[in-house]
């Protein structure tokens, strides 16, 4: 059996830090029961590097997992249980 | 009115009093607004400099968005989840411990938690057991104390050290302490910056092991030992062995067998099956495609093996079967009995020639004594010559009776009686060549002998035994008009007698085979009588006197036979 998984994307694009981050974990607290339960991933798009290392130690810290990829002049975060 | 004015004043002077007081309550007012939002800025940098991130400026923020944004909110709420995944995480973290801690407490072998320095961090129920010996708290004590009763270090046979060298697990096969044999297992544990924390000692208990090992490295040996005797004496069977498994594949043979088939069993894989042998009957045999109520059979089989020569070989061929009585295969035992089929053979021949032999002269002597018994009236004459065919063939009789006796003693061991005494061989010779020159005149017998006696150390009856067999085989072979010339000379105390006719002659097979008892050149011809042990016995009498003969044949070219005798001393 498949879990449907649902992708919330927040393009936070333009935002530096410490906004990218709080503005990340402002959405993750909203919906981190669904998070937990894997029902959900949510997917940032930043331009701010300094993201690529708070979001994910952050979210692993919440007992999360964070994966950074890198594309062209953007980075994409996806934040998953 | 006066009274009105100072009325006025006063409340003017009251409100500005009171406007004074609101504009100094509102300066306080904002002031303490400013300080609350300080207050704010900095706890929630100190927040975000836990999470790890910059502090949030005010332009990028501004006062009144920094409380509709709530960023402490925010972060309270993060670290609620922090916590809470923390929590959860230590609970699994101690299920883990309990986890590992009940795996060290139960498991068979004795655990020794090291650190760097070869002391005991931890240990568990079981190193008392194995290791100790007794209860006692041995933590912080240094292993090699504890475990091999050491003061220093062993650099050379110590597992922790080793691993503490090599960083590398270590595996000890074969340790003893007192009657107990352990594998010993040093496994490091490192920190992130690849340091030594730790090293896990593992001593497991192998000595049930080792002894059921040992056991069965006996019982393998004696197995083993069992098998090459059991091999050595199917190796030495005297006789070709072959043995069979359920699917008629030859998965024994002895040395014997491969000489005559040709092939061996190098590779166990390989089993060559019964139908390469070169005897058909043999691999029906071997294969229950000749049926018997029996388990052994026993059959005569001619093949030719390696060498291409045709043989008789009596097969025994039994079922091989395993201690349930299930079948297993088949053992068939070759002998080359060639030899002994011939001697049964011959045997069969001599009583058949034998009886001939017996029955000619007995005819004559039974016809003639009938005649004698039943004709009262006989001149002289007659009487005298039927007496005297009579006393010839009796003769016969007992000359033919005589050679079984004597090759009854020879086969005995018992030998013949000799008497020696110097002999003349010429006289002899003569003797002899006299009696056949009365008897056959159909034949001449030259004798070219030196002017001097050849005297022999010989008993008289026995070589003239041995010289009426050759002059009679010579005569009997010959045609007639033939001669059979008697020679004789002497060298270095040795006398030479050479016998030759010009008669039939013999194949070479025959030559080689005339001093065999019940041997006959040509066991067909009837015609020619005799025995087959006349040459068997001159061999013997000759030997007997330490001398020699020997044969010279070629078919249609007569035969010569030498006869070497010792001269008198």
């Amino acid at each position: 059996m498949t879990l449907q998984r649902e992708i919330l994307e927040m393009d936070i694009r333009g935002q530096i830090c410490p906004s990218s981050l709080l503005l990340v974990l402002r959405e993750v607290n909203q919906n981190y029961v669904r998070l937990e339960a894997g029902q959900l991933e949510v997917l940032v798009l930043t331009d701010n590097r300094d993201a690529t290392g708070t979001i994910p130690a952050t979210a692993e810290n919440m007992g999360l997992h964070a994966e950074v990829e890198k594309v062209s002049g953007y980075y994409r975060i996806l934040v998953k249980k | 009115m006066n009274r009105q004015k100072e009325q006025q004043k006063s409340a003017v002077a009251e409100l500005t009093a009171e406007v004074e007081r609101l504009r100094q309550e509102n300066t306080r007012l904002r002031e303490s607004q400013q300080d609350t939002f300080t207050y704010i800025r900095a706890k929630v940098n100190d927040m975000l400099s836990v999470v790890g991130t910059k502090t949030l400026k005010p332009e990028e923020l501004d006062d009144q968005s920094l409380l509709e944004f709530d960023p402490i909110g925010i972060v309270t709420k993060t670290f609620q989840h922090v916590l809470d995944s923390h929590r959860k995480l230590n609970q699994e973290l101690h299920f883990a411990h309990d986890e590992i801690q009940a795996v060290f407490d139960s498991v068979g072998a004795a655990l020794l938690v090291l650190d760097p320095s070869g002391s005991v961090l931890a240990y568990n129920q079981k190193t008392k057991e194995l290791l100790l010996g007794r209860d006692e708290d041995i933590l912080g004590v240094k292993c090699r104390a504890v475990v091999c009763g050491l003061d220093e270090e062993d650099n050379v046979h110590c597992t922790f050290t080793k691993v503490m060298q090599t960083r590398r697990e270590q595996h000890l096969q074969d340790w003893t302490l007192g009657e107990r044999n352990f594998t010993v297992v040093g496994q490091p544990l490192f920190n992130a910056d690849g340091e030594i924390t730790h090293v896990v000692m593992a001593y497991s208990d192998v000595t049930a092991r080792k002894k059921a090992e040992n056991a069965l490295l006996e019982a393998l040996q004696e197995t083993q030992e069992a098998n090459a005797k059991i091999h050595a004496i199917l190796r030495s069977a005297a006789g070709s062995l072959l043995v069979t498994d359920t699917s008629d594949q030859i998965v024994l043979m002895n040395e014997r067998a491969e000489q005559l088939f040709g092939f061996c069993l190098t590779n166990p894989r390989e089993k060559p099956a019964t139908d390469l042998l070169p005897c058909r009957q043999l691999s029906d045999l071997l294969c229950g495609r000749v049926h018997s109520g029996d388990d052994v059979l026993v059959q005569d089989l001619v093949f030719s093996g390696t060498d291409e020569v045709e043989r008789t070989y009596q097969a025994r061929v039994a079922i091989v079967r395993g201690l349930e009585g299930d079948y297993r295969g088949r053992i068939a035992l070759l002998h080359d009995v060639t030899r002994e089929r011939e001697v049964d053979r011959m045997k069969s021949d001599f009583v058949s020639t034998a009886a001939h032999e017996l029955r000619t002269p007995l005819s004559t002597i039974l016809g003639y004594t009938d005649l004698l018994l039943t004709q009262e009236e006989q001149t002289k004459e007659h009487l005298q010559e039927y007496l005297l065919l009579i006393q010839s063939k009796a003769e016969n009789l007992a000359q033919i009776v005589g050679d079984l006796l004597d090759i009854s003693r020879i086969e005995a061991g018992d030998g013949l009686q000799l008497s020696f005494e110097p002999c003349d061989l010429e006289q002899l010779c003569r003797k002899v060549v006299d009696e056949f020159s009365i008897d056959k005149k159909s034949h001449r017998f030259p004798l070219d002998f030196p002017d001097y006696p050849i005297l022999i150390e010989a008993d008289r009856y026995a070589i003239i035994q041995v010289l009426e067999n050759i002059i009679g085989n010579a005569v009997k072979y010959s045609p007639k008009g033939g001669a059979v010339q008697l020679a004789a000379q002497v060298e270095d105390g040795m006398c030479f007698l050479v016998i030759s006719d010009t008669g039939l002659g013999m194949l070479p097979s025959h030559l080689e085979r005339v001093f065999e008892k019940f041997y006959r050149a040509d066991a067909t011809n009837t015609a020619i009588s005799g025995t087959g042990l006349g040459l068997t016995i001159v061999k013997y009498l000759i030997e007997a006197h330490r001398g020699s003969i020997r044969l010279e044949s070629q078919p249609g070219q007569g035969t010569t036979v030498h006869v070497q005798l010792p001269m008198v001393q």
